[in-house]
């Protein structure tokens, strides 16, 4: 037996096993698909996120782009030599720092050659007595910034040439050749305190109404650039404000920083971003690099738990299933040592029942020995006690011719009793031998009628022809043992006269064959066996009259019980206790004799 | 015919019997010797010792110490000196099993003590019927 109260799987069939390790399968299996589908949900909502980022920028340029060819169109309808206050008209009216948040502001620069220089700064002087153009440089041609506004917070840009330096210079002759909206590679603007990098976003003017003598190209194509100003800082804080945002982003021109969130003190900034990745764009003749990582607000928002408590959960499952197998094979288990405990019980009641059984065949044998010791004495004593009776009998018989004239006549009464007692005693042997006979002889089969047969019977009893027999057979020939039916026949016919009261009657005898055996009865009508006694008539040496007035061994029905015992048929003695006897017995056909 | 003396040998331990046979033989008033031994060992003793008396007819009981009647009879029916003995049965014993078992040995007679009745007259007249008239082997 096992330990019943320690967790046993020994009473696990692999059905359980392979339920467990099927349902354990199917949880990771849950678990390792649904996290799979929650990445590439997770990638999906930062791939959206982060071209979101870039279209957004993408689309605030092309506001300020609007905005320059807003500037561009306005300045084709004002008059020739647009003032500076006609500009600041403009501008106002077009609300640019509501509008347009992050930008610095929009400005206008003319284009002109070496030889209308003079008469542009005299035009300007008109209204600007001290400006100037810085700085100096050895190009003939220049690209003044003429107006700004707003002008408070350009001031530094007034009178700046574009030519000084390359970014500029080039981004505008770009501006002038494509006629697109170009903007600068990364520079640092002049009113930027802070020296942050910067670009400037260039709308190229083209008039067909000869610019005069102040600016424009010697066509007179060509005459100048609308343009703003950028830091990229401010832009970006008017763009896109870093709060709650889910991704972080740097934007490099040519490997040269623009903007930059991807450090540690920006909002939300993950050191070990989920994800990250890079998008080139186009941007007016510049190419932006973002590169765009996910935040840790976006890892707090969109970490999933359904897999972990898929995994969980299946795991409570499991663990369920277990202990429920557990249970149950420990209930089976329990139920299967109850059973083992009552099949043993049973065994050793049948041990138990089969030592009972030995026991009483050993005693019926035993008995059954002591039946044949009794009859093997019965049979020795009777055959030696009948040599002495013989010698006595003779002796008494000599005595008697010795004596017989000097007899009285009491002792003629002594010697007649003694012979009768003598005669009687050598009956009783007789009789008691034929008793222990009974099952000790081979009895061989005889074919009779039996009709016939127990007629000459009756006839042989029945000597003095007092009584009247009536034969009722029904069965005729038979072949069967005759010697222990005849004893038994014998027995009752000579009962039913030898104990009638009266010295005659009528004797019946009926016989016939039934199923399986056949039915004999002998009836008289004598005086009847009383109630009290019709068992113990079967005893042995039972009378129920002295001998002295009937003369009987005694041992008649014993021997017809000892043989229906012996062949186990059924007998029946009936009697009202008044008048008659019925003696009914069964007897066996030949084919069950036989087979004894 | 036999003209010599009625030669019997009894075989029986019960004296009284003895007596009876004796008695009975002696009422026929007719030439006779009796010889008489106890049981089976000292009969074939003394059919070995008087071969020379034949013919005799042997009265054997069945039932005696030392050695029966049928134990008896079997050994002699063996002898080649004895085995054409005749023998008649008389005993006290009526049981079939031990009358079958008597003319399997070839006894020329049985006899139940109890149906003879008294005296055992009837016996010995037959005896001596038979002594006369049979021929017995010498």
């Amino acid at each position: 037996m096992q330990d019943q109260k320690g967790i046993s799987f020994n009473g696990f069939h692999w059905s359980h096993w392979a339920v467990i390790s099927l349902s354990l399968l199917l949880t990771l299996g849950a678990w390792y698909f649904s996290n799979q589908q929650a990445e590439q949900k997770t990638k999906a909502q930062f791939d959206f996120q982060a071209e979101q980022i870039v279209s957004l920028v993408q689309e605030r340029m092309e506001k300020y782009e609007e905005a320059l060819w807003a500037g561009v169109a306005a300045l084709h309808t004002l008059p020739n030599n647009m003032a500076r206050a006609d500009w600041r008209i403009f501008a106002n009216s077009l609300k640019v720092e509501d509008r347009f948040p992050g930008i610095n502001g929009i400005g206008v620069i003319h284009y002109l050659e070496q030889d209308k220089l003079n008469s542009y700064l005299a035009w300007q002087r008109e209204t600007t007595p001290n400006f100037t153009l810085h700085p100096a440089h050895t190009k003939n041609e220049y690209w003044p910034i003429t107006y700004i506004e707003p002008q408070v917070t350009n001031q530094a840009a007034v009178g700046l040439d574009m030519a000084h330096e390359i970014n500029r210079y080039s981004a505008a002759k770009k501006a002038r050749d494509t006629g697109k909206a170009t903007i600068t590679a990364p520079i640092t603007l002049v009113q930027d305190a802070k020296r942050t990098p910067g670009f400037l976003f260039y709308a190229p003017w083209y008039g067909d109404r000869q610019g005069g003598h102040f600016y424009g190209d010697q066509n007179g194509d060509f005459l100048g650039l609308v343009y703003s100003p950028f830091i990229m800082k401010k832009l970006m804080g008017g763009v896109l404000t870093n709060s709650n945002r889910q991704v972080n982003f740097s934007i490099h021109d040519s490997g040269e920083a623009l903007y930059s969130e991807l450090n540690e003190s920006s909002e939300n900034y993950d050191d070990n971003p989920l994800y990250s990745k890079q998008i080139e764009i186009n941007m007016y003749g510049r190419d932006w690099l973002f590169t765009v990582q996910s935040s840790s607000l976006f890892r707090a928002q969109n970490t999933q738990n359904q897999p972990l408590i898929i995994l969980a959960g299946g795991i409570v499952i499991d663990s369920l299933l277990l202990i429920i197998f557990i249970l149950l094979s420990r209930a089976n288990h329990r139920a299967v040592s109850y059973a083992d405990k009552v099949t043993q019980d049973l065994k050793q009641q049948k041990e138990e029942l089969e030592i009972a059984h030995e026991d009483l065949q050993l005693r019926n044998q035993e008995l059954e020995e002591a039946n044949k010791d009794l009859d093997q004495f019965a049979f020795v004593a009777s055959h030696d006690l009948k040599a002495p009776l013989r010698g006595i009998s003779q002796l008494a018989q000599w005595i008697e011719e010795d004596l017989r004239e000097n007899f009285t006549s009491q002792t003629r009464e002594f010697m007649d009793l003694l012979q009768g007692r003598i005669q009687r005693l050598e009956k009783l042997l007789d009789a008691l031998l034929s008793y222990s006979r009974i099952g000790r002889e081979q009895n061989t089969f005889e074919q009779f009628h039996l009709g016939a047969r127990v007629t000459e019977l009756f006839s042989l009893i029945n000597a003095n022809k007092a009584f009247i027999f009536e034969c009722e057979d029904n069965v005729g020939e038979m072949n069967t043992l005759a010697v222990p039916l005849e004893l038994v026949l014998r027995n009752l016919l000579s009962n039913a006269i030898k104990h009638h009261d009266k010295g005659q009657g009528t004797i019946q005898f009926k016989a016939e064959k039934q199923s399986d055996h056949y039915r004999i009865c002998v009836i008289d009508d004598g005086p009847g066996i009383p109630l009290q006694y019709q068992e113990k008539v079967f005893d042995l040496f039972k009378t129920l009259k002295p001998r002295d007035e009937v003369e009987s061994s005694g041992l008649g029905l014993s021997m017809v019980k000892k043989i229906l015992d012996r062949y186990e048929c059924h007998y029946q003695i009936s009697s009202n206790g008044e008048r008659g006897t019925s003696f009914e017995f069964e007897w066996p056909f030949e084919t069950a004799l036989r087979e004894e | 015919m036999n003209k010599t003396a009625f030669n019997v040998l009894l075989i029986e331990d019960d004296d009284v019997d003895a007596m009876v046979v004796e008695r009975a033989l002696c009422q026929l008033g007719c030439d006779y010797s009796l010889q008489r031994v106890k049981d089976g060992i000292e009969a074939l003793e003394w059919l070995h010792e008087n071969k020379s008396k034949r013919p005799f007819i042997t009265l054997l009981d069945l039932n005696m110490p030392r050695m029966g009647g049928l134990e008896m009879l079997e050994r002699v029916r063996q002898d080649e000196s004895l085995q054409d003995l005749p023998v008649f049965v008389l005993t006290t014993s009526n049981s079939p099993n031990e009358v079958a078992a008597s003319y399997r040995l070839n006894v020329a007679g049985y006899f139940s003590k109890t149906s003879l009745g008294q005296g055992f007259q009837s016996l010995s007249d037959l005896l001596v019927k038979y002594w006369q008239l049979a021929e017995l082997p010498r």
